[in-house]
């Protein structure tokens, strides 16, 4: 089956008395949503930052399955799109300025990259703010403008850290949408969110991580399958990882 | 093109921000002003600034007469002769008040006891005369580089007049024997100035010369804080980490920042230069000459500017926080300025600090600076300073990108 492996996976920060990540191992299908979820300090981000290549794993492994053979995922990551989870742009640039700055970087071709940032702006609503700074820009326009930022090269593989935190139902609509038609054109995507009912809209795969390790993972249908008290995935996230608060 | 992207990103970012551009720019030109015209006026206290004097003469009144006139004729004294002061002890207490700057007390018997030590050269006997001293007293709070020029001075005019006494009496006893001897007192051993501004004869030296270059490097420098602070922001926003996940982009990032901070060092030296040769020597702080070799100018302020660029980066990449950067920054260039020879010139250090000043990069720069305006230097003569100007770039250019690239991994 192809797709993301990951096998193990273990994280401890320097000076940590315990691990961030410790243990996790799943499988990520090509062409599929898959929605990594838990609790804050549950080790979501830092295994989407060791996906990214910006965090080197303590032990275990991640390789990208094609067929039989094995690829190292540091030779995907010109196929990666990362969105983070802060609004990773320089707001003193317009929107196009940021889009043309980092459609540079991934070394997209001059043509190329204006009709991908004509493309996106007007996918996202944001065609007429093209010329503004982004610091004048909502929290919602800046988010999606976030997400652009980090698929103007039409990445194969994208990971999104919470990539609707704080935004309003609109934009938020406009995001989940543009994912699906996204996952709909082959395009693998890793995301983590802590709104439950969207993850159970749009993930075909879910993995609920607390401390570090998976403790329940499958299809949003399977994972309400297996808990049949639960009406719905907000109460099984409450019933696996407790209601007690966390730091 | 990632390179190109790049150093446009730094430049609308620089330009957007109007309190850093005031920082780069207007705050070392006023500084330059400032200092420039401050240090001149203590360079120019020693040619140009006269002393209150006051003269208790207890000799002939003809040596009392050729003494003020001298003193009056070297142009450091204002002679009072109102004084009314009539002891040493009260000229002392004078000056001990403030009143005077320097107080000279003639003794009794001083031109005697000079013609006396002339004649015994003539008949010798078993001693030479003893002449009394003359008393010099200088206000306390006078700096002590400026003591050693009224003593000096003052050292001079009794020499001369005593050289002036002892030919007088010489002539008067020659005449003694060979009435009609035509005898002249021949001028004062001239002192034949050479070796400044060779790159312009006609200019003398002036703090305009250390100046101008010396405080552009300080400014040139100080961009440590605003780079640092442009790494910093990138990394607290996040872009950086987006650009860590992408892949060879570090190289095209480091060089956007190099491009566009080299420039703005060498606008810098610009402004300042015609501030140095338009305004300053308006104010009267003196003229500049630029010498007769624009490549070795040229590249000197290129590997100035690399040199100072490469500091800033250093600082960006290894400060975690604005406040390290600030501390870091501003600490770290005001000492490798002080050693370096831009707050005082080199051959002016105590000698330990003279000892230190090739380890800083300022230094390497100042003195290429220095060589091209007053000594005319060529490329060649430059090269032991500007080699390591280069060296520290790609150094730092080196280590910066090593960091970056292993920041991901910890």
């Amino acid at each position: 089956m192809n797709g993301i492996q990951i096998e193990n996976l273990r994280k401890t920060y320097r000076g940590a008395d315990k691990p961030a990540v410790d243990g996790l191992s799943m499988h990520i299908r090509e062409g599929e949503i898959f929605g990594l979820l838990g609790p804050n300090g549950a080790g979501k981000t830092t295994t989407l930052s060791i996906l990214a290549g910006l965090l080197k794993p303590t032990g275990g492994s991640i390789y990208y399955q094609r067929g039989d053979s094995r690829i190292d995922l540091h030779d995907m990551h010109g196929r990666m799109g990362v969105v983070p989870q802060n609004i990773a742009l320089y707001p003193t640039l317009t929107a196009v300025e940021n889009l043309r700055f980092f459609g540079a970087m991934y070394r997209i071709g001059k043509d190329e990259m204006e009709k991908q940032i004509n493309h996106h702006l007007k996918l996202f609503g944001l065609d007429q703010h093209s010329g503004k700074q982004v610091k004048a820009f909502s929290g919602g326009m800046k988010r999606r403008l976030n997400l652009i930022a980090g698929l103007l090269h039409q990445p194969d593989i994208l990971l999104l850290d919470e990539p609707t935190a704080g935004v309003d139902v609109q934009s938020r609509n406009v995001i989940l949408d543009f994912l699906q038609k996204l996952k709909g054109c082959g395009a693998t995507i890793v995301y983590t969110s802590h709104y439950l009912d969207e993850a159970q809209k749009i993930c075909d795969h879910i993995n609920i991580v607390d401390q570090g390790r998976t403790i329940s993972s499958g299809s949003p249908q399977h994972l309400m399958c297996k808990e049949p008290d639960c009406s719905d995935l907000y109460d099984l996230f409450l019933k696996l990882t407790g209601k007690e608060l966390r730091d | 093109m990632r390179l190109i992207e790049s150093t446009r990103k730094e430049l609308l970012i620089l330009l957007r921000d109007p309190v850093g551009l005031l920082v780069i720019f207007v705050m070392p030109l006023l500084f330059l002003l400032v200092i420039t015209l401050l240090q001149d006026n203590t360079l120019k206290s020693f040619r140009e600034t006269r002393f209150d004097a006051a003269i208790i003469n207890l000799d002939s009144p003809e040596m009392g007469k050729r003494i003020d006139d001298a003193m009056r004729n070297s142009h450091y004294f204002e002679i009072d002769e109102q004084h009314g002061l009539d002891s040493e002890a009260k000229l002392r207490e004078a000056v001990m008040d403030g009143q005077y700057e320097v107080g000279i007390v003639i003794p009794s018997g001083f031109e005697q006891a000079i013609r006396r030590r002339t004649e015994s050269i003539f008949q010798p006997s078993d001693s030479l005369a003893t002449i009394p001293e003359i008393q010099i007293i200088i206000d306390p709070m006078i700096w002590t580089s400026f003591k050693h020029v009224i003593e000096l001075s003052i050292d001079r005019l009794i020499m001369e007049i005593e050289r002036e006494s002892m030919f007088e009496s010489s002539r008067d006893i020659i005449r003694q024997v060979a009435p009609d001897a035509e005898i002249k007192l021949p001028n004062p051993v001239p002192l034949y100035h050479i070796g400044h501004a060779s790159a312009n004869p006609d200019l003398p030296p002036n703090s305009n010369q250390q100046n101008v270059p010396a405080w552009t490097l300080f400014a040139m420098f100080f961009i440590a804080l605003p780079l640092a602070g442009n790494f910093i922001r990138e990394r607290t926003d996040g872009c950086f980490q987006r650009l860590l996940t992408i892949p060879g982009s570090m190289a095209s990032y480091l060089g956007g920042k190099f491009v566009v901070y080299m420039t703005v060092c060498v606008i810098q030296f610009v402004l300042m230069m015609l501030i140095g040769l338009y305004l300053l020597p308006v104010l009267g702080a003196g003229s500049i000459s630029l010498g007769s070799h624009p490549i070795a100018l040229v590249v000197t302020i290129l590997s100035a500017a690399a040199a100072a660029t490469g500091f800033g980066v250093l600082i960006g990449v290894f400060a975690k926080t604005f406040e390290q950067a600030s501390l870091t920054g501003a600490f770290s260039v005001v000492i490798l300025s002080a050693i370096g020879g831009v707050i005082v010139p080199v051959y002016a250090m105590p000698d330990f600090f003279r000892r230190i000043a090739f380890l800083s990069p300022l230094n390497w720069a100042q003195e290429s600076f220095l060589a091209i305006f007053v000594r005319d230097a060529d490329i060649n003569t430059l090269l032991p300073n500007l080699i390591p100007l280069w060296g520290f770039f790609l150094a730092i250019f080196a280590v910066s990108l090593m960091k970056l690239r292993n920041t991901l991994n910890d």
